[in-house]
C-alpha cells in the first residue's frame, strides 16, 4: 500500500486512474442499480459488446481516413447510444424478441469493431485495453469526458426518479397513469449505453457487465430501497475499483479483472452476511 | 345480456356494447354486453382462461376491443382510465424489488408529466391517507417485500387509493392469500365500495358472492348474468365441485342486496 501511495504522488496516470475508478463507480452504482431492478443485464452486456464496433469505426476513420477528430470514446458513444435506442424501439414493438435484437447487437457490434479494425493498417498496442480494460491509459481529456458522462447519467436519474422507479418496479400500473413507459425504457438504455461507455476505460468491453451487476446485487441484499441501493451501490464500485487498482499494482496483475474480483468477493459478503443477519432477525423487519 | 342499471344513474361505471376481443386468431370476447351501475360492488367471476382478465383489462383500456365499444364512466377508457385505480394481477410484480411501502403507494400520484423530483407535501399527505384507509399506516416505512401476501394486497389497493379514483378495478386481488386474510380482504373492499364503484375480477364464487352485489360470469368469452334460479345448472356446469358453491340471485334489477343459496 506504501507503494501503492508513493506512487500515486509521483506518476500523473495513476492519478488519472484513480479518479477514472472513482468517477465511473457513481455511474456504476446509480445505473448498475436499475439494470438488476429491472433484469436488464442480458441487455447491458449486449450494449457493452456492441460498443466495440464505435471503438473500431473510430479507428478506421482516424487512421485510414484521416479524420482527425475521431476518438474512440466519441465512437462508443454514438455507437453505444444509436444502439440503445434502436433496442428501445425493439422493445415497444412488443411482438419482437427482445432478446434476440440483443444477440444480435452484441455479435453484429464486435463483428463490426474486428473488421473496421483489420481494416486499420497499424498495429494498435490500446485495442486490448478496450476490450479487457486497463485504466492506466485514461489521460486528462478522457478524464474530462467520463466526468461529463457520469454527471449527465447522475442528473438524469436524479431528476427523473419516481418515473423511472414506478417503470421499474411496476409497468403495466404506470401505463395505466399515462406514463410513458416505452420512453423511460428508452431513457433507461440510453443511460445505460453511457456508463458503458465509461466503464470501458476501467474494466473493459469484457468484463463491463461484472460493474453494472455485481455492487447493485451486493447493495440489494444490504438496502430496502432504490435510492440507498444506488448509494451504497456507488461506495461498493468505489472499493472494487479502487482496490483493483491497489492490488494490481502491488501484484502487477491486470487492472480490469483484479477490480471484478473484488467487486465478486464483496457481493459473496454481503449476500452471506445479509443471510446471516435475516436469520437472526424475525420476519418483516428487513 | 345487461345488468341492471340505477335509475338515477344515466351513465354506468362500465358500460359494454357488443364487445369482441381476440389475441390474434383465437377469439376470447364473442359479443359481450355489460353494464355495471355506479357505485355498485360487481364481481366477474368463471373459471380460469374464461376471459375474466381479458374483460377488465379491456375495461380499463389496458386492450382495446376487436369491435364493439367500451365507456368507462361515460367516456372512452383511454380518456377515462385515470379516475380508475387498477390493480392488475399480483404475479408480475418482481419479489425482490428493494422499495418501502410508502413509495408503492406514492406511485399512485404519479401522472405523465415531466414531473422534476420527488412528491409534493400533498402527495404524501393522500399517500399517508390511503394506507390509513387500507388499516396500513404504520407500515409506510417497511420495506414491500418483507410484508405477507394480504399486506401487500393491501398496499397495492392504497396504491390505487392514491390515484383518487371514482373506481377500483382489481384483478383477483385475493389470489394466493389464505382463508383468513381473503375475507379480511373482501371486507375492506366492500367498505370501500361505501363510496365507490368497486369491479373485481375472481375465481373464488364463495368469496365474492358473500360480498358483492352483482355477479358477472365469463365462460368461454361468452358472459352470463346468474341473477336467476335458471343459471344455477350453468354455474354448476363452471365449477364440478359444486357442493360448497354460493350463488348470488338478484330479485331486483337495482343494484339488488344479494341473496345466497347454498347447494
Amino acid at each position: 500500500m506504501t507503494d501503492f501511495t508513493s506512487a500515486l504522488g509521483s506518476l500523473p496516470f495513476l492519478r488519472h486512474a484513480l479518479a477514472a475508478g472513482l468517477v465511473t463507480a457513481i455511474a456504476a452504482g446509480v445505473v448498475g442499480s436499475l439494470v438488476v431492478t429491472r433484469r436488464m443485464a442480458s441487455a447491458a452486456g449486449g450494449l457493452a459488446h456492441a460498443v466495440l464496433g464505435g471503438v473500431g469505426l473510430a479507428y478506421w476513420l482516424a487512421q485510414a481516413q484521416g479524420v482527425a477528430w475521431a476518438h474512440p470514446l466519441h465512437g462508443a458513444v454514438v455507437v453505444g447510444v444509436g444502439c440503445a435506442l434502436l433496442l428501445a424501439w425493439v422493445e415497444a414493438r412488443r411482438h419482437e424478441r427482445a432478446d434476440t435484437a440483443i444477440a444480435a447487437l452484441w455479435a453484429v457490434g464486435m463483428a463490426a469493431g474486428v473488421l473496421f479494425l483489420a481494416r486499420t493498417p497499424g498495429y494498435r498496442s490500446d485495442l486490448m485495453g478496450y476490450l479487457l480494460g486497463n485504466v492506466l491509459l485514461v489521460d486528462p481529456a478522457t478524464l474530462r469526458w467520463l466526468i461529463g458522462l457520469d454527471a449527465v447519467v447522475v442528473l438524469v436519474v436524479w431528476l427523473f426518479r419516481e418515473p423511472i422507479i414506478a417503470t421499474s418496479f411496476d409497468p403495466e400500473f404506470a401505463r395505466l397513469r399515462g406514463v410513458n413507459v416505452d420512453l423511460w425504457s428508452g431513457i433507461v438504455l440510453v443511460l445505460v449505453a453511457l456508463t458503458v461507455v465509461s466503464l470501458v476505460y476501467v474494466v473493459g468491453i469484457v468484463m463491463v457487465i461484472a460493474l453494472l451487476t455485481l455492487p447493485a446485487a451486493a447493495a440489494g441484499h444490504l438496502t430496502r430501497r432504490v435510492g440507498a441501493m444506488m448509494l451504497v451501490a456507488v461506495v461498493v464500485c468505489a472499493v472494487a475499483s479502487t482496490g483493483g487498482l491497489v492490488l494490481s499494482w502491488h501484484w502487477d496483475l491486470p487492472t480490469g479483472a483484479v477490480t471484478v474480483i473484488v467487486a465478486a468477493a464483496i457481493y459473496l459478503l454481503a449476500r452471506v452476511g445479509s443471510g446471516l443477519w435475516h436469520r437472526r432477525r424475525p420476519a418483516g423487519s428487513a | 345480456m345487461t345488468a341492471a342499471n340505477a335509475p338515477s344513474e344515466p351513465r354506468p361505471a362500465v358500460q359494454l356494447r357488443d364487445v369482441r376481443f381476440a389475441y390474434g386468431r383465437e377469439t376470447v370476447l364473442h359479443g359481450v354486453d355489460l353494464e355495471v351501475p355506479r357505485g355498485s360492488f360487481a364481481a366477474v367471476i368463471g373459471p380460469n382462461g374464461g376471459g375474466k382478465s381479458t374483460l377488465l383489462k379491456l375495461v380499463v383500456g389496458e386492450l382495446s376491443p376487436s369491435s364493439g365499444e367500451v365507456r368507462l364512466l361515460g367516456e372512452a377508457p383511454g380518456r377515462s382510465c385515470r379516475r380508475v385505480g387498477y390493480l392488475p394481477q399480483n404475479d408480475h410484480l418482481d419479489p425482490e424489488f428493494p422499495i418501502t411501502v410508502a413509495e408503492v403507494v406514492g406511485h399512485g400520484r404519479l401522472s405523465g408529466g415531466w414531473r422534476l423530483g420527488g412528491l409534493g407535501r400533498r402527495d404524501r399527505e393522500i399517500v399517508r391517507r390511503s394506507l390509513e384507509d387500507v388499516g396500513c399506516a404504520d407500515l409506510a416505512d417497511r420495506s414491500y417485500r418483507a410484508l405477507s401476501g394480504g399486506q401487500q394486497r393491501r398496499v397495492l389497493i392504497a396504491r390505487a387509493l392514491a390515484t383518487e379514483p371514482e373506481m377500483l378495478a382489481l384483478d383477483e386481488p385475493a389470489a394466493g392469500l389464505d382463508p383468513t386474510s381473503q375475507h379480511e380482504l373482501y371486507d375492506l373492499l366492500s367498505s370501500l365500495a361505501e363510496r365507490l364503484t368497486v369491479l373485481v375480477v375472481s375465481h373464488h364464487v364463495n368469496l365474492v358472492s358473500s360480498h358483492v352485489d352483482l355477479v358477472v360470469c365469463v365462460h368461454d368469452g361468452h358472459l352470463h348474468l346468474p341473477s336467476t334460479e335458471e343459471i344455477a345448472p350453468e354455474l354448476e356446469d363452471f365449477f364440478p365441485d359444486t357442493r360448497s358453491m354460493v350463488l348470488v340471485r338478484h330479485e331486483h334489477h337495482d343494484c339488488p342486496a344479494p341473496e345466497h343459496r347454498h347447494d
